[in-house]
């Protein structure tokens, strides 16, 4: 490498090809070379992937820990820190109500209620629209945060979707119904002195990057910069690395080529490759470690038959440097019924580990992951003493049993709710938390808990119904019954402490006095304990915000100064129970990958060693994985090629490149069918540059939900199995 | 593949826009297969493009995708080229494709039979409430309590179905709630009044759509309504999917419906290869869909270069019932007492003729047919005798089809009543199933499924248990009775569950099992079974199976209950036609959760059991489309309408009197209610419905209320005449036609069709 690594030095290759391995190296050597840590920068695209570095610098710890750390961040960490370090400057550009208050950081959650009561007096204005509201909230809350990442302003945003439409009027009036309920969340925001993703994205890139004396700050401040996986970020991001490129002594930047996967975050391509200019070289890694050359060649053939525009249609043979069979597991087929395809697959992996394979080489990949596909897959493979690793960034947490059952725990605790729990649901909450108990046992004690108290949970004082179920559950119960009376109690004697408003305390001392601690599963299961965990945040963070915005808010005619066209509106938030508000929108279904961005997560779950991995297709992607087997599953599902298509958002109209204004900027048909050829080809090829051994493909004609499937990457998989 | 002369004329069939009218069993689905097969095998289908063939059901796509890909494995064709759909999965795809388009998104909410009836249920309840008093003043006031409740109670189904046909109507013509409001409230000079029962649906449209868009949920013809605004946001995406459907072949046409022409001319639009096939004189639908048969018989076929092609030659029916079905249709085209109605009953410009003597399907022997009219004296003798003599029927020919086709549920209930009773004596085989409501094998599947979401709901429940074990007990049997015919094989009925023990002793020892154990042992070694009881090593084995799978669908019972169904299901069923049903199911309790967010699994349990019992329909409107098809030997009872598609060796056509097949507009119809001075409102808010259509769009002339009525029964008169054609021509070799002189204490006569025919 040039200059001892004290060039401006620009990495692009394939996954595998040892980029993130280098910028590690780069680190521990400029650390060697005596350089301040504290002048270090590493951007990650991720807290996952930020972690690899701190690994990293703890295994070389002791030598430079006396003279500070390097700064380890993601675009969004790094932004809210120095949004918060230079608020003074900010605040009164920024328009906040109160300029010496420090604003409050606001989760999703808290976004998404404000949003959707935003919404709600006005769904009759979305005439030409038919979606459930929970996808109205999200692409609202998409296009502000687009808008922010991307460099635009929010009254941009129903013009440049305005100018790609082609279609019927109506939707016009929509997008600027949309608009309209993003200027008044802004409005609220900066009312209240919230800080949501956008605004904080927006005063870091529009307002933090051009001042001077941040400029000077950061120039100071690093020296040297290391980041990774550049295509994943955001074009702010990538302004921020312009300006400290021309003033830094060293960077090493990396791009995964294939990559691009979190478009729908905002993350651009060409505005990564933009950066090629401002470094002094730009080396080519193209020797691929992980893929096998077998590998190697079909994605390369694959990726080709994507490529030629009819997305598998052409007769032309492909040309294969290697036979299938070694890098393509055998083929069945499409398959009729969806569990034809699982059983398959399963029989497939049994051979695999009989075979001598271990199961944490073994991932199954999907466009979509449901929970029947973990449960058959969980229930088929127990017999072999293997279990089912999921990672669903983008699950919502209501769908987490463990969480179901804290709900119920809540509605328990808080009869003046006037939500009974059913002896069904509360024999599947007790099963969910307590060690080893199966739903039958629990449905004894429910059926018994429902008869003795016509609310709450009351003690059981019934030796033969403990002699059948089994003594050993009756400690457990008689812990949650008796903390639950406490909790009671102690809530009721203490007035500067309403019930309703303490959800999240609530849950945190139920988890720290009872089921943290044995007989319980969180106890047992660190994956449950980091689901409580997410929870309780999640909820804290609501509540802190709604205490904030308060119960009420005053129309808001007078602040509406600076936004020119947009009739003010009166917003009224009226929270009458913070608690039971937030139960609404948690059941409602919480967003999860699109906010990937900012969330930030200081528990992981990690894989059990006799574990298969099972994901969707874009979180293995993004998520950092390799595997020595992979099973596509689903191939022929129009979800390995489809974007996700929303009537109110679109992630290429509102990205930097896209020109509103200029002539023939309406979206058309063949940009369309651009943009998914080559992000399939992204995706195929990103998939396999991450495998290290063979590729199993399976298809059903009837989706899992019954519904017929058919899609471009089974047809051009089956055309190259035809040619070989 | 063989094809007769008219098939292998239609099979040659290069581009353009064609129609094709298509006798009864003259094999219009294998000439449909042929064609797409000819179009591929001939090249005329490029890489990039398919033959997309459209049908009416699920298992009509089975059956021509199957056909089209033998026919083309034997050219040695390309197999890919083809897509065989019915409408709804069309509409679902083009939605899928491109949800913003269509104002959507990708995982869009479907309301079907089962949670769609809830909605337009509320809907019109929500009606009645608001507007309780104006809706109470149609009914007569001077009524005793217990006539006011019955009236009133049928009122409020009534107005049900004044909203579902409006509701119907009202998005066939593309009319938004507000549309609807626009139109009703237009004043023109000469217009006659707005009928109030126009008005009643145009409420309950409003208070439906309300209630759908809470939820962003869509109804089947919104889906259909969506694909095509998708279609026009985007004519570059519409070319596209024109240009990828290269040639579009319609099966069924005639009960096509006005989206279902837009959606497909749309695609046509550039290419014009559309080619449509149907019966315009098996067009039965228009009650229940918004089908209308002029447009498929009288207007397509005028527009300029379209092709007419005809198939009449049929190997089905033995010649003298072709002879009845040609008379029927001469008459009433040539001699129909009500002028108009000869218009637009039947049609005799195809007439079925039989095929040759060397035709691989020659028609039955023209010299053993039986048709005979039977008249009894009353409907009771009438439904007792034909089951009697239908089972003598089947009795004596074990390999013979046999069909009892009855008009109403009612008049078959009693007949499978009569049946029962006779059943009793054979125990040893299934003599009949009941088709009536839903076909035997969605309730059979509905049952196990039922019982086993019921069992999960109360996983230590012995009797729920039991219940379970009893359901999958009859299905066994049912399987076995009815896999004794020749079209199912043994191997094939053999129930996934297993072999069954001693019913009694088994049930007796769940009863006293401790549940919990059974299904989850403990290390405790505690026994499940009460000691001291023998249990043989049969009865061991079955309870170990059993266990087995109620514990893995209990702890299935986490996910969501669609999902849990899709597991019972694939543990269970094995035949193609009950997966498909579970399958089914399985969707439509998704869509129903999504519209009952809260709902636990005993309430799905129930909607379950409504369908086992007949309390909710479900599949119910054709037996094809439940993969049904008549067993050897075993009776069928059906309705006339189910029966569309089928064929028996033997029919029983029942009530063919004057009530069930009028012919005169000045008499008393179905469906007209004394308490409302024998008006039908359903039917009279869609005529007004679609004449105000018309008015608004081509200003033709709005008819009176009078005259409203008038056609009304006009058109009731023409599908009846219809439904009789149908009727016949199910019967391939018998046809067994009765009346009652005496029907609902009133003298009657038989049909005026029957006594022309027998004359």
């Amino acid at each position: 490498m040039a200059g001892d690594g004290m060039s401006k030095q620009y990495l692009v290759g394939p996954p595998g090809a040892g980029k993130t391995s280098r910028l590690i190296d780069r680190l521990v050597s400029l650390l060697e070379q005596n350089v301040r840590p504290d002048r270090i920068l590493v951007l990650a695209p991720q807290q996952s992937q930020a972690r690899l570095f701190r690994a990293a610098l703890a295994r070389v710890q002791g030598a430079y820990r006396p003279r500070g750390e390097p700064d380890i961040h993601t675009i969004y960490s790094l932004a809210r820190q120095h949004v918060s370090l230079f608020f003074p400057l900010l605040a009164p550009v920024a328009g906040f109500a109160n300029l010496t208050q420090e604003p409050m950081v606001i989760n999703v959650e808290a976004v998404q209620y404000i949003v959707d009561r935003l919404v709600q007096p006005r769904l009759a204005d979305f005439a030409d629209l038919r979606l459930p509201r929970p996808h109205l909230v999200r692409q609202i809350i998409d296009n502000m945060n687009k808008a922010a990442v991307c460099g635009f302003p929010l009254n941009q945003i129903a013009e440049r979707l305005g100018a790609a439409w082609t279609g019927d009027s109506q939707r016009l009036v929509s997008y600027r119904r949309a608009q309209e309920v993003a200027l008044d969340f802004r409005r609220f925001c900066l009312r209240h002195g919230l800080l949501d993703f956008s605004l904080l994205m927006e005063l870091f890139g529009r307002h933090l990057l051009p001042a001077r004396s941040y400029q000077d700050y950061i120039a100071a401040r690093y020296r040297h910069v290391l980041a990774d996986n550049l295509e994943e970020n955001p074009p702010v991001m990538h302004d921020f690395l312009r300006l400290l490129l021309g003033t830094c002594d060293s960077a090493l930047l990396a791009e995964d080529d294939p990559g691009g996967y979190r478009l729908f975050l905002g993350a651009d391509v060409e505005s990564a490759r933009s950066l090629r200019r401002r470094c002094d070289d730009v080396t080519r890694l193209d020797e691929v470690f992980v893929a096998p050359p077998a590998v190697v060649s079909f994605s390369v053939a694959l990726m080709a038959r994507l490529d030629d525009g009819s997305a598998g249609h052409s007769n032309a043979r492909p040309s294969l440097d290697h036979p299938l069979p070694p890098a393509l597991g055998d083929y069945p087929g499409v398959a009729r019924y969806w569990t034809e395809m699982v059983d398959w697959v399963v029989e497939r992996i049994r051979r695999l580990l009989a075979g001598g394979a271990l199961p944490a080489e073994i991932a199954v990949l999907a466009p979509f992951v449901e929970d029947v596909l973990r449960f058959e897959l969980e229930d088929r493979l127990r017999a072999e003493g293997v279990g089912v690793w999921t990672v669903r960034p983008s699950r919502p947490l209501y769908d987490h049993p463990v969480v179901r059952a804290l709900v119920v725990l809540a509605r328990l605790a808080h009869p003046h709710w006037q939500q009974p729990v059913p002896a069904g649901e509360l024999a599947r909450a007790l099963a969910s938390l307590i060690t080893d108990l199966d739903v039958a046992r629990a449905q004894l004690m429910a059926d018994a808990a429902v008869r003795g108290a016509a609310s709450g949970l009351p003690p059981i004082e019934d030796p033969a119904l403990w002699q059948r179920v089994g003594a050993r559950f009756q400690t457990p119960y008689a812990a949650l019954c008796q903390w639950l009376a406490d909790w009671h109690t102690q809530a009721r004697n203490d007035p500067v402490w309403p019930l309703s408003a303490s959800l999240d305390r609530f849950w945190r001392q139920l988890f720290s006095d009872v089921l943290s601690h044995p007989g319980f599963t969180p106890h047992v299961t660190p994956a449950s304990a980091v689901i409580c965990d997410r929870l309780i945040r999640s909820a804290q963070a609501f509540h802190a915000v709604m205490t904030r915005a308060g119960p009420i808010d005053p129309a808001l005619q007078d602040d509406n100064a600076g936004l020119p066209g947009i009739a003010p509106r009166p917003l009224r938030v009226t929270t009458p129970d913070i608690g039971l508000e937030y139960l609404s929108i948690l059941s409602q279904g919480l967003l999860g990958a699109q906010y990937a961005l900012e969330r930030e997560q200081p528990m992981a779950e990690q894989p059990g060693a006799r574990d298969i991995l099972l994901a969707p297709v874009y979180a293995y992607l993004t998520g950092s994985f390799r595997s020595r087997y992979q099973f596509w599953l689903d191939t022929n599902s129009l979800g390995w090629y489809e974007r996700i298509y929303q009537p109110l958002t679109h992630p290429y109209v509102l990205s930097r490149r896209w020109n509103p204004g200029a002539s023939g900027m309406a979206w058309t048909e063949a940009d369309e069918r651009r943009e998914r050829q080559a992000m399939l080809r992204r995706l195929v090829g990103g998939l396999l540059y991450r495998c290290s051994g063979q590729v199993f493909v399976a298809s059903s004609r009837l989706g899992m939900s019954g519904e017929e499937e058919s899609g471009p990457l089974e047809r051009a998989i089956r055309r190259l199995i035809d040619a070989a | 593949m063989q094809l007769r002369q008219q098939q292998a004329a239609i099979a040659s069939y290069r581009g353009g826009l064609m129609v094709v009218s298509a006798a009864p069993g003259s094999g219009k689905t294998h000439t449909l297969a042929a064609l797409a097969a000819h179009l591929i095998r001939d090249g005329r289908v490029p890489p990039e493009s398919e033959v997309l063939v459209v049908t009416f059901t699920h298992s009509a796509v089975d059956t021509i995708q199957a056909r089209i890909r033998r026919a083309l494995q034997a050219a040695q064709a390309p197999a890919d080229r083809f897509r065989v759909m019915t409408l709804h999965s069309l509409a679902n795809q083009i939605v899928r494709e491109r949800p913003d388009l269509a104002g959507t998104v990708q995982d869009f909410r479907i309301d079907d039979e089962l949670s769609g009836r809830q909605t337009s249920l509320q809907a019109a309840q929500d009606f009645i409430q608001a507007e309780y008093d104006y809706w109470r003043s149609f009914l007569p006031p001077d009524l005793s309590a217990r006539q006011a409740a019955e009236v009133e109670a049928r009122w409020r189904e009534t107005t049900q179905r004044i909203g579902n046909d409006v509701i119907r109507l009202a998005k066939n013509l593309r009319l938004t709630p507000a549309d609807l409001r626009r139109l009703i409230a237009g004043e023109a000079a000469g217009r006659p009044p707005i009928s109030p029962f126009l008005r009643i649906g145009a409420a309950i449209y409003e208070r439906y759509e309300r209630i759908l868009s809470a939820g962003g949920r869509l109804d089947f013809d919104d889906l259909i309504w969506r694909a095509i605004i998708a279609l026009n946001n985007d004519d570059a995406f519409r070319r596209r999917l024109g240009q990828r459907w290269l040639y579009i072949l319609e099966d069924e046409a005639q009960d096509s419906t006005p989206l279902q022409e837009e959606i497909l001319g749309a695609l046509s639009r550039e290419h014009g290869n559309w080619v449509r096939v149907g019966d315009p004189n098996q067009a039965i639908m228009t009650t229940f869909t918004a089908s209308d048969v002029r447009f498929f018989r009288d207007e397509f076929p005028r527009r300029p270069g379209v092709r007419r092609a005809s198939l009449s030659a049929s190997g089905r029916s033995a010649q003298p019932i072709i002879d009845l079905a040609n008379r029927l249709a001469d008459w009433a085209v040539l001699q129909h007492p009500e002028p108009e109605a000869r218009r637009s009953g039947l049609s005799n410009a195809v007439r079925i003729e039989p095929v040759g003597a060397d035709d691989p399907q020659a028609n039955p022997p023209a010299d053993e047919c039986i048709i005979h009219v039977q008249p009894f004296g009353d409907s009771e003798a009438e439904q007792q005798r034909v089951a009697e003599s239908a089972a003598r029927y089947v009795l004596q020919n074990p390999a013979r089809t046999c069909g009892v086709l009855v008009p109403t549920n009612a008049f078959g209930r009693s007949i499978v009543g009569a049946l029962q009773s006779i059943q009793q004596r054979h125990q040893d085989r299934l003599l009949f199933e009941d088709q009536l409501r839903n076909p035997t094998g969605v309730r059979n599947v509905a049952r196990v499924l039922g019982q086993a979401v019921r069992f999960c709901s109360q996983p230590v429940n012995t009797a729920a248990l039991v219940g379970l074990r009893q359901a999958l007990a009859d299905l066994a049997a049912w399987d076995r009775r009815a896999g004794g015919g020749e079209s199912r094989g043994v191997a094939e009925a053999r129930p996934a569950y297993g072999e069954l023990a001693n019913d009694a002793r088994v049930n007796t020892l769940l009863r006293s099992a401790r549940l919990e154990r059974l299904l989850f042992p403990q290390q405790d070694g505690q026994p499940a079974l009460p000691e001291r009881v023998e249990v043989s090593r049969q009865e061991q084995a079955e309870i170990d199976r059993l266990a087995a799978l109620a514990a893995k669908w209990v702890r299935a019972s986490v996910l969501p209950a669609d999902q849990l169904v899709l597991t019972v299901a694939h543990d269970v069923f094995r035949r193609d036609e009950d997966l498909a049903v579970a399958h089914g199911l399985a969707v439509s309790l998704h869509r129903y959760l999504i519209a009952n967010p809260q709902a636990q699994l005993g309430e799905l349990a129930e909607q379950l059991d409504d369908i086992a019992n007949n309390r909710q329909k479900y599949m119910s409107d054709s037996l094809v489309e439940a993969g049904f098809e008549p067993t050897p030997g075993v009776i069928t009872v059906t309705t006339m309408h189910k029966a569309k598609g089928l064929e028996w060796d033997r029919v029983y056509l029942t009530s063919v009197d004057q009530i069930e097949f009028p012919h005169d507009v000045s008499g008393a119809f179905r469906g007209e209610q004394w308490y409302l001075e024998g008006r039908d409102p359903a039917t009279e808010a869609r005529m007004q419905l679609r004449a105000l259509h018309d008015w608004a769009v081509r200003g033709t002339l709005m008819p009176d209320e009078r005259e409203l009525i008038r056609q009304a029964r006009l058109e009731y008169i023409a599908e009846r005449l219809r439904l009789l054609y149908v009727g016949i021509t199910r019967a391939r070799r018998d046809l067994i036609i009765s009346y009652s002189r005496q029907r609902l204490g009133r003298a009657n006569e038989p049909a005026l069709a029957l006594e022309m025919l027998m004359n």
